[in-house]
């Protein structure tokens, strides 16, 4: 039923070519992932709606800004936009994007990969009373859960009325005669897919490129959000700073014991994602791999075709009997069993892989050895540097542990050379503890170990 | 249009700071920990969607400042900040009543969100400095005080010239102090790591303003976060960029920012060997005199290198500059805390734990932090190797 009312309302006429031409920008769509994300999180129960700003110009659009919409449900169980509280948010929104003066272009919300359904009209009606010519954004959720898919799950359709009955008409007026029985014309609205492409302005695009790359985990500090709708139940879990720079969700203890920084009790249970223990640095590298894994991935792909197509050829092409015009008609007679040789993209498959050859430089080739030794000089450079950069890092993260096992082996040597009863000790703990910034009851405990242990004499100063 | 009930799409722990709890935020708003510790507020959270309209607002504004607020809630010691929006306000810095002119919009706005029940609180204000840097003026400082007074609050500047010309998110939070505070004079963990950042050095035209105010506020550290979802939507969209990803060599263009990171850290080893230095000092003893000597004399050697590092623009000789001052940061550590210790023992009472302990506690926040940058700058060049290794493996130039 549902996918009767989606081809109804998907048009059937191919997209002209003066179709609007729409530019989409990175933020609309992480305000809507904003959405969903809080949406699950506080039990959200609404329609995920959203109205989006932009600039038009002519027959081009941006799609630069966006804001979460009220909705709610009206009598025939529809959802309708709060128009009073719509109105004030929309004056408010123009009122702060002056340079450049952004406007209503449409709106956002969840959409089956099928298409707009019945429960999109109406508040697609509203948003059309404002602008004639606005998209609507939809956004599917399904093939975000599709694992194989790698599109952006946004499709914008742009809105026409049509004819009930499928005949081409070109109206752009609200002809609403559909009282009239003597008119043929029953307009319906019909939306279309637009084609649409993606761009940013540039503080955008290093903000997006932050985003992506040094974003950690969104994982809580303290324990103490209450949950309310509950999915799943979950460890409460604090990350717990273990001194090395790195946070590690740790099972949540008694919540009589007050929190001390220093003291990372084992984990007693694994965490649920592993990945949620990772600090910044780890990952962004990770970010980058995986970036990295894609981008040779889509690499892989058109080099397959390339191959693909190089295979096809009709063997009589491939052995130089046929020229290419024959060739071709033979090919596009046997449909698909041979792929269409054309002249053109065989010299530029040819060009590419004469460039590659010379990109990729021979292994002992003594013309051009001056010319490998300085590439690979300079990259032994760059690795040097970079080496010699965590070398640094890694001396600097010793030092700093080292001197905390100073200050602690300073705690149990003055607690040892005091030789007076655990409570003098434990007086000094206290006051090496304040001067040396070690949590007071590891430094007691440290001195009530060793006390036991080690009573002989002992060298009393520490020679590193 | 409502949300599938499904579980795949967010996933409770690691999205956990998209959640909100009125509760604990009316618990944590009653008790009020901050008021008795200046110090309380060390970091912020800043969500994507909250950074991205932040910083193309402030692009927007071209030469002039432009202000906003801010949404979100405390977690711990650190400002969550969800969502950002713009005030229709410009040209903040000669202007100290330019909040009061957005207070009707502000209203307006809030109660708008709270119809769409956005339960998130006003966190804090955010401005622009076009081309100046990250800092507080004094009409800042102001503002802040005043702000703080009526709850945790927290302010953020962004620079965006800087921003678009370094190529990375030039940004800063700060906390200012009670108006009868005295803040640390001089180095360590006050806000001249506003200008000693790599973003460069504060412009003459401001350099007086920054100077005489930069004792009353402090900075925090700050951090981004974002979702599951964010994360694979943002993959998905770069996808388109894969050739760029193939053909960048990151190493080259981030030289610029890993040299000035890197000399950055070395003359803040320096500093922080000299403030341990100057601690165990305070311990009177020959030993540590001596140590404290050695560690000025390596933190020179390090201020120099760091010196040299920056005429030559090579990194390596700032890493051997970093190497230098961390030795004498271990030696001074080890030292000062060994003649103390021989020294008082259980003689050492009150007042003078105390001092010695915010210092010692000080000089161990800077290396801490010191730790972190330099964790930072190792991950960014490794991430760069990896790029040029993956090049070399794929077009197998290069030789051995």
């Amino acid at each position: 039923m549902a996918d009767q009312a989606a081809n109804e309302l998907l048009s059937t006429q191919k997209a002209s070519d003066l179709g609007l031409q729409v530019v989409l920008h990175p933020l609309p769509i992480l305000e809507i992932s904003d959405f969903i994300v809080r949406g699950y999180q506080r039990g959200f129960q609404g329609a995920v709606v959203g109205a989006l700003l932009g600039q038009q110009h002519g027959r081009n659009i941006t799609i630069e800004h966006s804001f979460s919409c009220k909705a709610a449900k009206n009598n025939d169980g529809f959802y309708e936009l709060d128009e009073p509280w719509f109105r004030q948010r929309l004056e408010q929104m123009r009122l702060v994007h002056k340079s450049p003066q952004l406007d209503l272009v449409g709106w956002y919300s969840l959409v089956p990969k099928t298409g707009p359904t019945a429960q999109h009209l109406p508040i697609h009606r509203q948003i059309s009373t404002y602008n004639e010519a606005a998209v609507l954004l939809g956004f599917h959720v399904e093939e975000v859960l599709d694992q194989t898919s790698t599109a952006v799950p946004i499709t914008i359709y742009e809105s026409n009325l049509e004819p009930a009955d499928g005949h081409p008409a070109t109206s752009t007026t609200e002809d609403h005669d559909m009282k009239d029985a003597e008119t043929a014309a029953n307009l319906v609205l019909r939306f279309r897919k637009l084609q649409y492409t993606t761009d940013a302005g540039e503080a955008e695009m290093i903000a997006v490129q932050h985003i992506r790359g040094s974003g950690g985990g969104a994982a809580a500090v303290t324990a103490d959000v209450a949950e309310k709708n509950i999915v799943e139940q979950f460890d409460k879990k604090i990350a717990v700073d273990d001194g090395k720079g790195k946070r590690r969700a740790v099972a949540y203890q008694d919540p009589c014991t007050p929190k001390q920084e220093g003291a990372a009790a084992s984990t007693s249970a694994a965490p649920a994602n592993e990945d949620s223990n990772l600090s910044p640095a780890e990952s962004e590298y990770m970010a980058a791999l995986q970036a990295k894994a894609n981008a040779v991935r889509a690499l892989k792909s058109r080099l397959d075709l390339f191959i693909a197509y190089l295979q096809r050829l009709p063997p009589d092409f491939v052995s130089g009997a046929q020229t290419t015009s024959d060739a071709a008609a033979f090919a596009r007679a046997s449909t698909g069993q041979f792929t269409i040789p054309s002249n053109n993209i065989l010299r530029r498959i040819q060009a590419l892989v004469t460039n590659a050859g010379l990109a990729a430089a021979p292994e002992h080739d003594d013309p051009v050895d001056a010319q490998i030794s300085s590439l690979s000089r300079e990259i032994q450079r760059e690795t040097n540097d970079v080496r010699l950069v965590s070398l640094a890092a890694d001396l600097l993260a010793s030092v700093v542990e080292m001197r905390d096992a100073c200050k602690k082996a300073l705690v149990l040597d003055s607690a040892r050379h005091q030789r007076v009863g655990p409570r003098r000790a434990a007086a000094a703990a206290a006051a090496m503890a304040g001067l040396a910034g070690v949590p007071y009851d590891s430094a007691l405990r440290a001195a009530g170990d060793l006390e036991g242990v080690n009573d002989g004499a002992g060298p009393s100063s520490y020679v590193i | 249009m409502e949300l599938p009930v499904t579980d795949k799409l967010v996933d409770r722990q690691r999205d956990a700071l998209f959640n909100y709890s009125a509760e604990s935020q009316a618990q944590i708003n009653k008790a009020q920990p901050w008021n008795s510790d200046v110090h309380y507020f060390q970091s912020v959270r800043i969500s994507p969607i909250a950074l991205a309209k932040m910083v193309i607002h402030a692009r927007s504004g071209g030469p002039l400042e432009v202000m906003g607020i801010m949404q979100g809630y405390v977690d711990g010691t650190a400002f969550v900040i969800t969502d950002a929006f713009r005030l229709p306000v410009e040209g903040t810095e000669t202007r100290v009543n330019a909040q009061s002119d957005a207070d009707e919009y502000l209203i307006e706005y809030l109660s708008l969100c709270r119809d769409e029940s956005r339960q998130e609180n006003v966190i804090g204000w955010y401005h622009s400095h076009p081309g100046y840097g990250c800092w507080l003026s004094g009409i800042d400082v102001d503002t802040q005080q005043l702000q703080q007074s009526l709850g945790p609050m927290v302010a953020i500047v962004i620079d965006p010239d800087r921003t678009v010309s370094s190529n990375r998110v030039d940004i800063g939070a700060f906390r200012a102090y009670p108006k009868d505070y005295k803040g640390p004079t001089a180095n360590t963990s006050a806000a001249p790591t506003a200008a000693s950042s790599s973003a460069g050095s504060v412009p003459l035209t401001k350099v007086t303003d920054f100077g005489a105010h930069a004792d009353k506020y402090y900075a925090l550290r700050v951090e981004h976060y974002r979702s599951g979802l964010d994360g694979h939507l943002l993959e998905r969209l770069w996808n388109k960029y894969w050739v760029q990803t193939l053909a960048q060599n990151p190493l080259l263009t981030n030289r610029d920012y890993a040299t000035s990171q890197m000399a950055d850290v070395a003359q803040r080893a320096a500093d922080a060997a000299q403030a341990v230095a100057r601690q165990s000092k305070n311990a009177s003893s020959a030993a540590a005199a001596a140590a404290a000597a050695a560690a000025t004399a390596a933190a020179a050697a390090a201020a120099a290198a760091s010196a040299t590092a920056t005429a030559s623009g090579s990194s390596s000789s700032s890493g051997a500059g970093s190497g230098s001052a961390a030795g004498a940061l271990f030696t001074s550590g080890a030292g000062g805390s060994a003649a103390s210790g021989s020294g008082k023992g259980a003689d050492i009472v009150g007042a003078e734990v105390a001092v010695r302990d915010r210092a010692a506690k000080g000089a161990d926040a800077a290396v801490d932090r010191l730790t972190q940058d330099v964790d930072n700058v190792a991950a960014k060049e490794k991430a760069g190797l990896m790029a040029i290794e993956v090049k070399k493996g794929i077009f197998g130039g290069g030789g051995a």
